[in-house]
C-alpha cells in the first residue's frame, strides 16, 4: 500500500502519504532492521518463511479463503450456498463453527465488514482494516478479528501486539461516522479475538479513556521515533548496502535471533539459510500477523 | 464547494481548468462534514487518475474516519464477482460453480488462449497473419475485451470485423478465424472457472448488476459518487452510471473536453457525456490555469491547423507571433543529431535556467528500448538523472533471472531443456560473487556436460589443479556447494516458485554468492517467483492432472515470449527529481503538467497513425460504429486527424511553458519522413506569419 521512502541528497524521510498501520508498527518493534528493509528501502528479498513451503501456503490460503466467507456472511450471502462451495475439509469445520458462532451477530444494529479507517498521527495517517465492527444491543461497539492461528496465542502475547493498541484507538478516534456523527466513547469499546480452531475461547479486551490516552501516547512517540530515526540516516549510510552494519545503532537487528527463521530477510542480514518450521511454536508468534490483501486493481488494470 | 451537498454536478472544462483541484477540495469539504468516507465511492477510469484524490486522503489533514475506495469499474466487478460467486456461478454458465473463481492476468489469460490455440495453429487456423504469437494472443484478448466494454455478443466479433473491411478479401476469412478463437478460449473459460476481463465485466453486468443482494450491498455500502475523466472511461462504466444515478445521495461528474485517449481500449467520451443529463446542474471551468498564455496562443493555432471548423481564434489575430513564443525547434538530418540537441537544451534548462529535472519531460508517440538508451546514456553524460514509464529490460531479460532459469534447467535435467554453454556461463557469472565472464566461461566449459541429450555439471573435484587453481579455489568451493545443492533440492520435488525462493534464499543471497545484498537481484528475483507462483496457482491443476513438470512450461512460455514479458511494477522504480521519459499517450494518462515538454521526431507518422492491428479494430468495434458500414480510407484519415487534435490540445494543456520540437530528416531506422503534425505546425506557422505581415 505504501509507496518506497525516496532520499534526498542528505537525509531520507518518509514520503507524504506513507500509511502507517499495526502490522508495519508490530515490524518496527520485532526488528527495527525489518522495518528498515521493508519500508525505507522498499527491499523485495523473496526468501522462504517457512518450511514445509506448500503446507504453511495452503493455511495462509485457507485464512484468507476463511476471511472471505466471513465477509460474504455478513453482506447477506445464504449460509448454505457458501457452506456448498467449501471443499476442504479444515475450512469446513471452521465454517461450522463460525455460523454457529456468527448467526447472533446477524441481527446487530450496526454491523460492518471489512471496515477500514485512518486518522492523523502527527504528519501521517495510521490505518486499520477491521474483519468486522458491530454496536450491540447494549450500546457496545464491538471489533472482531478472525484469528486462523493452529495454536491459541496466550493472553499476554495478544495484548502486547501493536494490533490491540491500533485498533480499538483507531475506533475512537474515527468512530463518529458509525455513531450519527458522535464520538465511540472508548469505554464502549471491545476488541475480541475470535479463533475458529477453538471457537469457545475468544480473547476478550475491552478498553477505556486510560488505554486510549496511553495507546495515543505510545502510537505517537512511536511514530515519532521512527521519523527521527529514518531522518537521521546519513548520506553515507544511505548509500551503504540495507543489510550493512552502518544501520546496527539506529536500525538494529532483531536480539531474538529465532525469529530470524520466519522472515524472508535472514540471508540479507547473514542469519541463517533455511526457513523455520512452519509447524514449531514459534512459527504462531511470527507468522500470525499475516494481512490479508487482494489488489484488486493491479489485476483489473492490466486488462488489455 | 457552495453547492449543495446533496447534489449531483457535471463539472466540465479543459484539461488544467481546476476542475480535479475542485473536486479534491469539495470531497475533503464532505469529509469534513461528516460524510462517512467508506460510503464515497471514488471511481475513475485508471488507478493513476485517482491519485491526487488518493494524496490529499493520505494527507494528515483529511479527517478521522473510514477510508475512501479508490475504484475502477473492473475493480469494482472483480470484488463483486469474489464476494458473491456462489450465487451466480451455475446461472453463469461455468461448469464447477461449487468451485472458487480463477482470476486470470493478462499473462495468464495470454498463456490459455496459446493452449487453447495451439493444435488449430498448427492445423492452419490465422496461417496467413504474419505477426508474433504474443500479438496475436494480445489481439484476440482484445477483441474479447472490447464485445465487454461496448456491450454487444461475442458472438459478432467477426461479423462486425467483416462487414466493415474493404481490403483483400482474403482478410474475411481472418476475421472467421478471429470468432473461431474467441469462441474457443471463452468456452475453455467456462469449463474451467477461469475470468478473464472480459468475462468478469460481463459476468458482472449481466449476473451480478440485477442481483438484488448485490445491488442492495452496493446502494447501501456507496452513499455519495465521485467521477473522475469520464470521458476515459468504456461505455458499460457509463451505463452502470446511469442506473446507478438515482441512488446516489450526491454525485460529482468530471469531463475533460477533447479527452478520450484510451479510446483504442474502448473509451467512449460521447456515452460519457450524455451523463450530463442525469445531473441537477453543470459547471463549466473554461479558464486554463495551467498553460501560460503564449502556451495558450499556440494551442488555439494549432488547433485551427488540425481542425479548422473548431478553431477559436481571436484576439491571437493581432499579435499572431506570440503562439510562437512557445515553442522552439531546430532541424537535423539524422536523428541523432536531433537527441543531441535535446540533451543540449535539457542541460541548458537544468543547470543553467535552474529548471528541476522533474518538470521536464521528452516525450515520443512509441519510445522504443534504443531510443530510451539512447537518451538515458546522453543526459547521464551530462549528469542529468531520466526516469521512465518503465524499467528499460522485461523480466525474463534481467540477469537474475536469466540466472535462476538457466540454473533450475540444470537441476531438472528431466525436462530435456539444454542451455547453451554461454547461458551457463553467464548464470556462473551471476551466480558467483567475484567471477568475471573469462573464469566462468573456463568453468562453464568443463564442468557443463550434454550426456544422453540431457544437462549435467561435474564435479570441481575432477578438475586438473593448475586450471583449479586458475578459476580460484573459493569459487571452487562455492560452485561445489552450489551444484551439491541443486542436486539435491531437485530431489525434493517442490513446487517451481518454492524452489526457487529456496535457491535465491538458500545459496545465491548468501555470503560469497551473487545475489547477496544485490538488491538488483532481489527485485527481478522476487518478480520472477511472484510471476511462477501465480501462473501454478491459475495453472497448476491442469499440470497435476496431465503430470507434465510445470517447470518445464513455465519455462517453454518464457521462451516463447508469453510470460515474463511484463515489466516490474512502476511502483519500484526510485521516485526521484529527473527527467520523464515517455510515450506521449502514456504522460497524457498520468495528468501530471509539466513546465516544458520535448517532442521528438515530429516528422514521424506514428504521432497521428494507429498501431497496425490486423486481428481487431477499435473504432469499428466501438459503439458508435454502425455494424455493416465500412471503414474506408476516409474514415481512417478522419481518425487520424482527431486524435492528433486531442492528443496535441492534451499535451499543450498540460505545458505550463514551453515545447520544443525535434526534428530530423531521417527517422531512428534512417527513413525519410514527412507526417502530418509536422504539416500542421508547418501550416500554423505560415498562416501566423501572413496574420502578422497583414496586421503591418
Amino acid at each position: 500500500m505504501n509507496a518506497p521512502l525516496s532520499h534526498s541528497a542528505s537525509t531520507a524521510a518518509f514520503p507524504a502519504g506513507f500509511l502507517f498501520s499495526q502490522s508495519n508498527l508490530q515490524d518496527y518493534v520485532d526488528c527495527r532492521r525489518r522495518f528498515l528493509l521493508r519500508y525505507v528501502f522498499n527491499v523485495a528479498w523473496p526468501g522462504l518463511e517457512s518450511e514445509p513451503a506448500l503446507e504453511s501456503e495452503r493455511f495462509m490460503r485457507l485464512g484468507e479463503r476463511f476471511h472471505r466467507l466471513a465477509q460474504q456472511y455478513f453482506i447477506g450471502a445464504p449460509p448454505e450456498a457458501l457452506e456448498s462451495s467449501i471443499r476442504e475439509d479444515e475450512l469446513l469445520q471452521w465454517w461450522g463453527q463460525f455460523a454457529r458462532f456468527a448467526s447472533g451477530l446477524r441481527q446487530s444494529m450496526f454491523i460492518s465488514p471489512e471496515l477500514t479507517v485512518s486518522a492523523p498521527l502527527e504528519d501521517h495517517r495510521l490505518l486499520a482494516k477491521f474483519d468486522l465492527v458491530l454496536m450491540n444491543e447494549a450500546g457496545k461497539f464491538i471489533i472482531y478479528d478472525w484469528k486462523t492461528a493452529r495454536r491459541r496465542p496466550r493472553r499476554e502475547r495478544l495484548i502486547e501486539r501493536m494490533q490491540t493498541h491500533v485498533y480499538p484507538y483507531l475506533l475512537a478516534r474515527c468512530g463518529a461516522g458509525l455513531h450519527h456523527g458522535e464520538a465511540i466513547p472508548p469505554e464502549s469499546i471491545e476488541l475480541i479475538y475470535w479463533f475458529p480452531e477453538f471457537p469457545d475461547q475468544p480473547e476478550r479486551i475491552t478498553y477505556s479513556a486510560a488505554r486510549f490516552q496511553a495507546d495515543h501516547a505510545l502510537l505517537t512517540n512511536l511514530v515519532r521515533e521512527i521519523k527521527q530515526a529514518v531522518g537521521n540516516l546519513s548520506e553515507a549510510q544511505l548509500a551503504d548496502p540495507p543489510g550493512g552494519e552502518a544501520f546496527d545503532s539506529a536500525f538494529p537487528m532483531t536480539t531474538q535471533i529465532e525469529r530470524c527463521a520466519y522472515c524472508v530477510y535472514r540471508s540479507l542480514c547473514n542469519r541463517g539459510e533455511r526457513a523455520g518450521d512452519f509447524g514449531a511454536e514459534a512459527a504462531e508468534s511470527e507468522l500470525e500477523d499475516f494481512e490479508v490483501h487482494i489488489d484488486f486493481e493491479q489485476v483489473a488494470e492490466i486488462a488489455f | 464547494m457552495g453547492l449543495p451537498l446533496n447534489a449531483s454536478i457535471f463539472l466540465e472544462g479543459p484539461a488544467g481548468s481546476g476542475k480535479t483541484t475542485a473536486a479534491v477540495a469539495r470531497l475533503m469539504h464532505w469529509l469534513e462534514l461528516g460524510t462517512p468516507g467508506e460510503a464515497i465511492l471514488l471511481l475513475a477510469p485508471q488507478r493513476t487518475l485517482a491519485s491526487p484524490y488518493e494524496s490529499a486522503l493520505r494527507s494528515p489533514q483529511a479527517v478521522a474516519g473510514g477510508y475512501v475506495q479508490a475504484l475502477t469499474v473492473g475493480g469494482l466487478a472483480q470484488r463483486m464477482i469474489d464476494l458473491f460467486w456462489p450465487m451466480i456461478a451455475a446461472q453463469a454458465g461455468f461448469a464447477d460453480p461449487y468451485s472458487p473463481p480463477t482470476f486470470l492476468t493478462l499473462e495468464t489469460a495470454q498463456y490459455y488462449m496459446a493452449h487453447c490455440l495451439r493444435p488449430l495453429l498448427d492445423e492452419g487456423l490465422f496461417d496467413s497473419v504474419n505477426i508474433t504469437r504474443n500479438r496475436l494472443y494480445s489481439q484476440l484478448l482484445d477483441n474479447l475485451n472490447k464485445t465487454a466494454v461496448v456491450g454487444f455478443p461475442l458472438s459478432e466479433v467477426g461479423q462486425r470485423l467483416k462487414s466493415a473491411w474493404v481490403g483483400e478479401p482474403g482478410q474475411l476469412r481472418v476475421y472467421d478465424d478471429v470468432q473461431t478463437a474467441v469462441d474457443l478460449f471463452r468456452r475453455f473459460c467456462l469449463e474451467h472457472n477461469f475470468l478473464d476481463f472480459s468475462l468478469q465485466i460481463e459476468i458482472f453486468r449481466q449476473h451480478l448488476w440485477p442481483l438484488e443482494a448485490c445491488r442492495s450491498h452496493l446502494f447501501s455500502t456507496y452513499r455519495h459518487l465521485i467521477y473522475d475523466n469520464v470521458e476515459e472511461d468504456i461505455p458499460i462504466a457509463h451505463d452502470l452510471i446511469r442506473e446507478w444515478m438515482p441512488q446516489f445521495d450526491s454525485a460529482l461528474l468530471i469531463y475533460d473536453w477533447d479527452g478520450g485517449y484510451r479510446r483504442f481500449l474502448g473509451a467512449d467520451p460521447e456515452s460519457g457525456y450524455a451523463l450530463k443529463e442525469l445531473c441537477d446542474s453543470s459547471i463549466q471551468f473554461e479558464t486554463p490555469l495551467v498553460a501560460a498564455p503564449q502556451v495558450q496562443s499556440l494551442a488555439r493555432r494549432l488547433s485551427k491547423a488540425l481542425s479548422p471548423r473548431r478553431a477559436q481564434v481571436g484576439e491571437d489575430e493581432q499579435n499572431a507571433s506570440v503562439a510562437f513564443e512557445a515553442v522552439e525547434f531546430d532541424l537535423h538530418l539524422f536523428f541523432p543529431q536531433m537527441l543531441d540537441w535535446v540533451c543540449e537544451r535539457i542541460e541548458q534548462l537544468v543547470h543553467g535556467e535552474g529548471y528541476p529535472a522533474s518538470e521536464i519531460v521528452v516525450l515520443a508517440p512509441f519510445l522504443s528500448d534504443a531510443l530510451r538508451f539512447s537518451l538515458t546514456e546522453r543526459l547521464a553524460a551530462l549528469n542529468i538523472p531520466t526516469r521512465s514509464h518503465r524499467p528499460s529490460r522485461a523480466l525474463r531479460e534481467e540477469p537474475a533471472v536469466h540466472c535462476l532459469l538457466t540454473l533450475a534447467v540444470l537441476a531438472h535435467p528431466e525436462w530435456g531443456i539444454l542451455p547453451t554453454k554461454f547461458d551457463v556461463a553467464y548464470a556462473f557469472m551471476q551466480a558467483f560473487e567475484g567471477l568475471d565472464l573469462v573464469r566462468a566461461q573456463l568453468l562453464a566449459e568443463i564442468v557443463y556436460r550434454q550426456k544422453d541429450g540431457l544437462p549435467a555439471l561435474s564435479s570441481f573435484e575432477a578438475i586438473r589443479p593448475e586450471v583449479q587453481e586458475r578459476i580460484t579455489f573459493l569459487i571452487g568451493e562455492r560452485y561445489e556447494r552450489l551444484r551439491r545443492w541443486l542436486t539435491r533440492t531437485a530431489e525434493r520435488n517442490d513446487e517451481f516458485d518454492h524452489f526457487l525462493s529456496r535457491l535465491f534464499g538458500e545459496v545465491l543471497s548468501q555470503p560469497g554468492f551473487g545475489f547477496h545484498a544485490g538488491l538488483d537481484a532481489g527485485r527481478a528475483a522476487a518478480g520472477l517467483i511472484e510471476s511462477t507462483r501465480k501462473f501454478r496457482w491459475v495453472a497448476g491443476a491442469t499440470f497435476d492432472s496431465s503430470g507434465a513438470p510445470l517447470g518445464k512450461e513455465y519455462l517453454l512460455m518464457v521462451q516463447e515470449g508469453l510470460i515474463a514479458a511484463q515489466y516490474l511494477p512502476a511502483w519500484q522504480t526510485p521516485t526521484q527529481e529527473a527527467v520523464l521519459l515517455a510515450p506521449a499517450y502514456t504522460f497524457l494518462m498520468s495528468n501530471q503538467p509539466v513546465e516544458v515538454q520535448f517532442w521528438l521526431d515530429i516528422g514521424s507518422r506514428a504521432w497521428s497513425e494507429r498501431l497496425s492491428q490486423p486481428l481487431t479494430h477499435p473504432y469499428v468495434l466501438s459503439r458508435a460504429w454502425p455494424p455493416g458500414r465500412l471503414w474506408t480510407d476516409i474514415d481512417e484519415q478522419a481518425a487520424e486527424e482527431e486524435s492528433l487534435y486531442r492528443l496535441v490540445l492534451g499535451l499543450l494543456r498540460r505545458c505550463r511553458r514551453k515545447i520544443y520540437l525535434g526534428l530530423s530528416e531521417y527517422n531512428e531506422q534512417g527513413f525519410e519522413q514527412r507526417g502530418r503534425l509536422l504539416t500542421v505546425f508547418q501550416r500554423a506557422l505560415q498562416s501566423a506569419q501572413a496574420t502578422e505581415k497583414r496586421s503591418g
